[in-house]
């Protein structure tokens, strides 16, 4: 009973951390295509530097 | 010869001539399905129908279109938050959508403007009629591009509530993220280039021109005629225009003026309030200058969001670059300049004066927003113009750098600070200290300087017009 609560208890942490594994790779392309969209809008800003 | 453009120093180069140079190609990626009896191309419908065009004909398979509408980023229009697509009721609602943290009321209030715009183009498209019969059938959906993968995701469950056979997603161009988000709503997902280096679809093609509704009509093999006159007049007067929606849709409601400002010019983009569902409002509840220091330009997507959402809840707003485009550089005493408090408080003091003069809307009741060295600008400037300024906000910002202009402010004072910002917190609560009683702290949970973790910046936003409206009961 103990090393299936165990392994269960594992099987969360590992979900868990692939989870947030996930969601750091879906904030990165969000942030990564905010990001896009709005350099891609500043040219005033880019053109001189 | 393809043009290359450069971003951010990175040449890119674009991978199609046009939509249906793409096509071709996407056709020979498909090319098993030629001759398969019952196949239906539906191409996205505007974009993806050229596309679509050049497969079916390639595949010998009959030509639909679907019609699916991307929901964008409030203030950042061209970037998807969600999807919805003909014969489904729920918008799709993406990771764009997530990671900023808009409210669920709210993406569903933008879907209904869209779902109007829908309504429209299938009238157009198929005179009202609805999908043809696609149990049984092969169906592969074509769009002119994947990047977050909404309209796709929208498209594929409309499809799927049709029972076909297979369900096949095609694209000339794909983001590995958006892919990934397509893929368990299709049998299969084919995409001739998949690539992280990707800007936007529009920078995949050497010709993106927007396609018109007369071009679909061309393509599919019908005539060009315009919807009945009383749906068209119906329905103009609930959204607004269309026809640079494809590349531009916030130039809609915002446009880029330069003020003068102590000898020096200054960028500022200038937006009337709107509904979110695309209606303009009948009043404006004030003005917003969110004014930016220097760190965050006033194109930042944090900035453009947070302009977005405050029109969607009735303000005007204008985005100001507090630095001029050399300062922004830094090479050229920028820094200098953004330590500089009276100097860009002036600056600041002279978009108001820019304001009044230009008789704004909702300049009587004028709120400022400060971002990095902005938001010492704002309360430097609150406490010289008790009268115009109702309300300051600072959003992450070195409130601090105001010094003894804080003891003077008597406006109702709003700071905003990500809880894992440790310094700018501190600084922050000795700012709070010297404010007038009323003044308030929110501390966002998790969040760092630039509120770049998920759900930050929308939390910067709903709490900023909470805020807003109990100020205005009072």
């Amino acid at each position: 009973m103990q090393l299936f609560a165990s392994l269960l208890a594992l099987a969360g942490v590992t979900r868990s951390h692939a989870s947030e594994t996930d969601d750091s790779a879906k904030a990165a392309a969000a942030h990564s295509m905010l990001v896009a969209a709005s350099d891609a809008r500043d040219f005033e800003k880019r053109t001189p530097c | 010869m393809l043009n290359a453009t450069s971003v951010g120093g990175v040449v890119l180069r674009p991978h199609f001539r046009d939509r249906t140079d793409a096509g071709d190609a996407l056709a020979l990626s498909l090319n098993t399905f030629a001759g398969e009896r019952g196949v239906v191309v539906l191409g996205l419908a505007r974009g993806g129908v050229p596309v679509a065009r050049q497969v079916a004909a390639a595949l010998g398979a009959s030509l639909g279109t679907l019609v699916s509408r991307k929901i964008g980023v409030p203030g950042i229009e061209d970037v998807a938050l969600g999807a919805i697509a003909e014969g489904s009721r729920r918008a799709v609602h993406d990771a764009v959508a997530w990671y900023i943290g808009v409210p669920a009321d709210v993406v569903d209030q933008l879907a209904v403007r869209e779902r109007v715009e829908i309504e429209r183009r299938v009238q157009l498209y198929r005179g009202g009629e609805p999908l043809p019969d696609l149990r049984g059938r092969t169906v592969i959906l074509v769009d002119d591009g994947l990047a977050t993968g909404a309209s796709l995701r929208a498209a594929a469950r409309s499809v799927r509530g049709k029972r076909p056979k297979r369900l096949i997603a095609a694209v000339p161009i794909a983001t590995p993220s958006g892919a990934k988000e397509v893929r368990p709503d299709v049998d299969e997902l084919v995409s001739i280039v998949t690539t992280e280096e990707f800007e936007t679809v529009a920078a995949s093609y050497g010709d993106y021109s927007p396609v018109t509704d007369d071009e679909v009509l061309a393509l599919l093999g019908r005539p060009a005629r315009r919807a009945p006159s009383s749906m068209v007049n119906d329905i103009s007067s609930r959204i607004a225009p269309a026809s640079s929606s494809a590349l531009d849709p916030s130039s809609e409601v915002e446009r880029t003026v330069e003020i003068s400002a102590s000898g020096s010019v200054l960028m500022a983009d200038l937006g009337g309030p709107r509904h979110v569902d695309g209606d303009e409002t009948d009043g404006v509840r004030g003005l917003v200058i969110l004014a930016n220091g220097g760190e965050s330009s006033r194109n930042s997507y944090r900035s453009r969001y947070i302009a977005g959402r405050l029109r969607a809840g009735g303000y005007a707003t204008l985005r100001v670059d507090l630095l001029t485009q050399d300062e922004q550089c830094g090479d050229r005493g920028g820094a200098d300049v953004r330590r500089d408090v009276e100097q860009i408080a002036a600056r600041l003091s002279s978009v108001c004066d820019w304001a009044v003069d230009e008789a704004v809307h909702g300049v009587d009741n004028t709120i400022l927003i400060g971002a990095s060295t902005g938001a010492a600008a704002v309360f430097v400037t609150a406490a010289r113009r008790p009268q115009q300024i109702l309300a300051v906000v600072s959003r992450g910002g070195r409130a601090d750098l105001a010094g003894e202009a804080l003891s003077r402010v008597e406006t109702p004072s709003l700071l905003i600070v990500g809880a894992a910002d440790v310094d700018t917190l501190r600084r922050n609560n000795d700012v709070l200290r010297q404010l007038p009683n009323g003044a308030q702290l929110v501390r966002i949970p998790r969040a760092g300087n630039t509120f770049a973790e998920p759900g930050a910046l929308g939390a910067v936003a709903e709490h900023t017009l909470k805020w807003l409206d109990r100020l205005e009961r009072k």
